[in-house]
């Protein structure tokens, strides 16, 4: 017999009393030394043997019903990254509706400035063409075409334009285009996104999403290549090749751009992201623990923005709420800072810390 | 039945039906598998949860775990590993009962007997010696059970018949025989 592989009928036979005693001890003696053998024979000597078949009989049943729900379980990938696909989906939405609803009383526009990023050299283009026409026709055509989602970077691109034209037709033709230079701690205050171009105009030009976007649509006819950049998005390069708007998705930056989003960042300057003080651990680690607190505080949604000291042992003290939408959650928010993971200054030694705790 | 028997056919189908379950990922082709050994599941599970219909169960959540787990390990011999899966459930299973009266682990039976070196003559011959020294301190059943069945062969029923004990009495005496003198002779080899 091979070892590991069990003789039942052998069994059944010495269960029944079938063997010779010569044949029953051989069996017992080969029993004290496999283990297997032997607990297949302890267990069949369990029950009478009507029983056993009958239970056989379900298993077996059991095993072929379990081998034909495969056939279902296949679906189970396209399951899963459908339900990935939704849980991105709404996460995106949710932090779209975050970071609108922190910049809710700058009310900008969805949209960035490609419309009017467009329109202007195409205006512009016009108007120089015809600059012998009457000027104020040129002014007409400049302002007429743009659409009302326009971002105002672009508006005051255009009037520029006009202006430089006005001054001095004969060497419009030299000049580019909306080169207007935000920085971004200033776009932030207005919210507009701004296109950054060199003088020169040589590819690749920034282009500075101040808030989370989704999409930034940027338009040039002569440049190859744009790249956009946003706070909490990762770079993208991307290449042009012909004169429409395209549209750019942004990567959403999973260092900041999760649910509980770090923002050492946030108004007091603009820090980098390794000046912050970090949880020790890692910031994965941390919006793992406080998901996992989040989760036990059922029911109520919201958001508390809260900032914080780290002492010299790395525990958060000092706690304040700088925002909140309910006192619960408040009082949630700062357990689950007070008791949770250690913290670690920011490279240049700054201790305070902003975060936010989205229930 | 075919998987019943001896040959070494069977051991091949195990490899065969193993391989193309990991090829294809096809369940009812390790349902098939797992189905050429459920008996020896069933018993073994029989043996230590001791109830048909907790064993019934028990067999469909070992494959399940088969299936979780036949990816992630190496398997040699689809039957032994299968066993050793079963009943490392089966005990986990007991294990984490509150109530463990029902049985007792301490009951199961160590293997395989601790093999000695038997190149040595003279160390052969002391724990012969030895072997006996330990004998005579076994409780008397449990001495004329062991004696009976290592040392005269004779087999469960016919111990029984010859000392009037139970079947179970006699599986128990020697079961509990042979630990008493596999610790006994750990002992004088401790003490060496």
């Amino acid at each position: 017999m091979q070892k590991g592989k069990v003789d039942i009928e052998r069994i059944r036979r010495y269960v029944n009393g079938e063997l010779s005693p010569r044949e029953m001890y051989a069996l017992e003696r080969r029993a004290q030394q496999d283990p297997a053998l032997m607990d297949v024979i302890l267990g069949m000597e369990r029950e009478t043997q009507d029983v056993h078949a009958a239970n056989l009989v379900a298993i077996r049943k059991r095993i072929a019903a379990r081998a034909q729900r495969s056939g279902l379980r296949r679906l189970v990938p396209a399951q899963r990254w459908a339900i990935a696909a939704t849980v991105l989906v709404a996460f995106t939405v949710g932090t779209l509706w975050f970071t609108q609803w922190q910049t809710l009383e700058e009310n900008q526009p969805e949209i960035a400035s490609a419309p009017a990023g467009t329109e202007a050299p195409r205006t512009e283009e016009q108007a120089i063409a015809r600059k012998s026409d009457d000027q104020a026709e040129a002014d007409d055509t400049a302002t007429k075409p743009l659409p009302p989602s326009i971002a105002s970077a672009a508006k005051k691109a255009v009037p520029q334009t006009k202006r430089r034209l006005a001054a001095g037709p004969t060497t419009a033709p030299v000049e580019q285009p909306t080169a207007r230079d935000i920085p971004p701690t200033h776009a932030r205050d207005t919210s507009s996104p701004s296109v950054r171009t060199a003088a020169t105009l040589r590819p690749p030009i920034l282009v500075d999403t101040a808030e989370v976007r989704q999409t930034a649509h940027v338009l040039r006819d002569d440049t190859p290549e744009v790249r956009t950049r946003g706070m909490r998005q990762t770079a993208q390069t991307v290449s042009l090749t012909g004169p429409d708007s395209l549209p750019i998705a942004t990567q959403p930056d999973a260092r900041t751009h999760s649910e509980v989003a770090g923002m050492g960042y946030g108004n007091e300057s603009n820090l980098e992201i390794g000046d912050q003080p970090e949880p020790l651990g890692g910031w994965r680690v941390y919006s793992r623990y406080l998901k996992k607190g989040i989760r036990q505080t059922e029911g109520r949604k919201g958001a508390v923005t809260l900032t914080f000291t780290i002492d010299d042992e790395g525990s958060p003290i000092d706690i304040q709420i700088t925002h909140t939408t309910h006192p619960a959650l408040s009082k949630r928010a700062m357990e689950l800072v007070r008791e949770g993971p250690k913290w670690k200054p920011g490279k240049n030694g700054e201790r305070q810390a902003e975060l936010q705790v989205k229930f | 039945m075919g998987w019943l028997s001896k040959s070494k056919k069977n051991v091949d189908d195990d490899d065969i039906l193993l391989r193309r379950y990991r090829e294809t990922g096809d369940l009812a082709v390790l349902a098939a598998l797992f189905d050429a050994h459920a008996e020896m599941v069933y018993y073994v599970c029989m043996r230590y949860l001791q109830d048909s219909e907790r064993s019934k169960d028990a067999v469909m959540q070992i494959f399940e775990e088969l299936i979780h787990k036949v990816n992630k390990q190496d398997i040699q011999k689809f039957a032994s590993w299968l066993y050793v899966l079963s009943r490392n459930h089966c005990l986990m299973q007991l294990r984490s009962e509150k109530n463990r009266q029902q049985i007792s682990i301490d009951e199961f039976v160590e293997f395989p007997l601790p093999v000695h070196p038997e190149d040595d003559v003279e160390e052969k011959e002391r724990q012969l010696s030895q072997l006996e020294r330990c004998m005579e301190r076994l409780p008397e059943k449990q001495k004329r059970s062991v004696d009976l069945f290592y040392l005269n062969e004779k087999c469960y029923k016919e111990i029984a018949e010859i000392t009037g004990y139970s079947m179970n009495e006699v599986k128990s005496y020697i079961q509990n025989g042979k630990r008493n003198l596999k610790l006994c002779m750990e002992g004088s080899d401790a003490k060496r």
